[in-house]
């Protein structure tokens, strides 16, 4: 359990970073998919229960807003290390990484 | 043969986003490549670019589901 | 000439010389034992079957008789699952509680990957999680798990309100717990679930594609024939990069899964 007993190379740094990349991505596009979806979904039902139109292109612009702020939010700070290894983990504040 | 024109649609705007993600990830690759101290200053900036182009071809996914009467 | 005729025009083409060529379809991966419909016993439930024998007879045969000095056998298993453990599940979650969850990832990292792998092994050709209840199954645990934990981390309102990054104005508070929420609970484990799917689905597609073709062209004229020379050095090439997306979507459903438990575990704020 101690860090010493670990002393392989790679296993110090992490999953590799090909990999986390990947996972970081597939992350990233979850947030993009859910805002338009979420919010064009919702306004698309505005829509239809107002019976106008319009609400859609709304929801979905105002969504894929929200989704790229979230984005920045968690990703987008310059200074804190977003693979997600033990140092930064210990002294970033919210940004769960992935 | 099934589908529609919409998914011939959504297949061409995927092409542009597709180029961009590339085009961002080379200059990020060679930009760390030159200088690995520099990668938490420009990995930011590489998600950033895209989840910017991406948004693109997600618009596209979206608009294939929404119902154009 | 409209298009759909020229199409029209170009399958009639296809089928005149000879008995066509049939691409492979989805329905190649539905493959009943016994039974049929929705609740037929299949080969991949099988091969399933198989994989979790095959692990469990493998490692507790290797761990059975651990000693100081590793045999060959326990030195390979030890390097197996210290990939796990340390490259996997302590670098993700953070030395503090890794621990325990590392039966699972382990478990889930060796299943996954043996079950993928299958795609390339011979006897089986096919993988296992190339059907998507397997991704499903695999992803309920993960999703169980990580909301299981956070909720009896921090209570089920404080988890809930945890998902909003502090430090937001007010006003755009909701919308983003609502766009938290819905990746959460929906979008991830979705993502989590059809990546691997699609990924191993994808490649069985491929192999069985190019060796179909190279099979059929082998029936053809002489020209085909010598065209069905790169077609097997294709299909070749397929298994060998399959494999490789193979071990690597293992891995990286396995480092999504610690990532998940690691947003649960985390103590912020």
């Amino acid at each position: 359990m101690s860090e010493r007993h670990l002393s392989d190379a790679e296993h110090r740094q992490g999953p590799s970073e090909f990999v986390s990349a990947d996972a970081m991505g597939a992350t990233a596009v979850a947030y993009l998919v859910t805002g338009p979806m979420v919010f064009g979904g919702l306004g698309l039902l505005a829509d239809h229960l107002l019976g106008i139109r319009g609400l859609v292109v709304l929801g979905i612009l105002g969504g894929m807003a929200l989704s790229v702020y979230t984005i920045w939010l968690r990703y987008g700070m310059t200074g804190t290390d977003p693979q997600g290894s033990d140092e930064s983990r210990a002294d970033t504040t919210h940004e769960e990484t992935l | 043969m099934f589908g529609n024109l919409s998914l011939v649609g959504y297949g061409l705007a995927t092409i542009g986003p597709a180029i961009a993600v590339g085009l961002i990830f080379a200059a990020y690759i060679s930009g760390v490549a030159r200088q690995p101290e520099a990668r938490p200053l420009l990995q930011p900036i590489a998600i950033l670019g895209f989840a910017l182009a991406e948004a693109l071809a997600i618009f596209g996914l979206v608009l294939y589901f929404v119902p154009i009467r | 000439m409209s298009m759909a005729a020229a199409l029209g025009g170009l399958a009639t083409l296809s089928t005149a010389s000879g008995d066509s060529f049939e691409t492979p379809t989805p329905a190649i991966f539905y493959l009943p034992i016994i039974g049929e419909g929705d609740w037929a016993i299949t080969e991949q439930m099988f091969w399933g079957g198989v994989s979790v024998l095959l692990l469990s007879l493998v490692m507790v045969r290797l761990s059975a008789k651990a000693a100081v000095v590793p045999t060959k056998g326990q030195w390979m298993m030890e390097g197996f699952y210290n990939f796990a453990r340390n490259g996997i599940a302590r670098d993700m979650i953070g030395s503090k509680d890794f621990l325990r969850f590392v039966p699972l990832l382990f478990t889930l990292f060796a299943l996954i990957l043996l079950n993928n792998l299958f795609g390339i092994l011979p006897p089986v050709m096919n993988p296992t999680t190339g059907r998507i209840g397997f991704p499903i199954a695999f992803t309920v645990v993960v999703y169980v798990v990580y909301h299981w934990v956070g909720i009896s981390r921090k209570g089920l309102g404080g988890y809930l309100a945890g998902l909003v990054p502090p430090g937001l104005p007010g006003w755009i508070k909701g919308p983003i717990w609502v766009l938290e929420f819905i990746t959460f609970f929906i979008t991830r484990p979705l993502t989590l679930a059809l990546r691997l799917f699609g990924n191993m689905f994808a490649g069985h597609m491929l192999i069985v594609l190019f060796v179909s073709a190279g099979a059929y062209f082998l029936t053809q004229g002489i020209v085909f024939q010598l065209l069905s020379v790169p077609t097997f050095i294709m299909a070749a090439a397929m298994v060998l990069f399959e494999g490789l997306v193979q071990f690597l979507q293992a891995y990286v459903f396995t480092l999504l899964a610690a990532s998940y438990i690691a947003g649960a575990v985390a103590d912020d704020h």
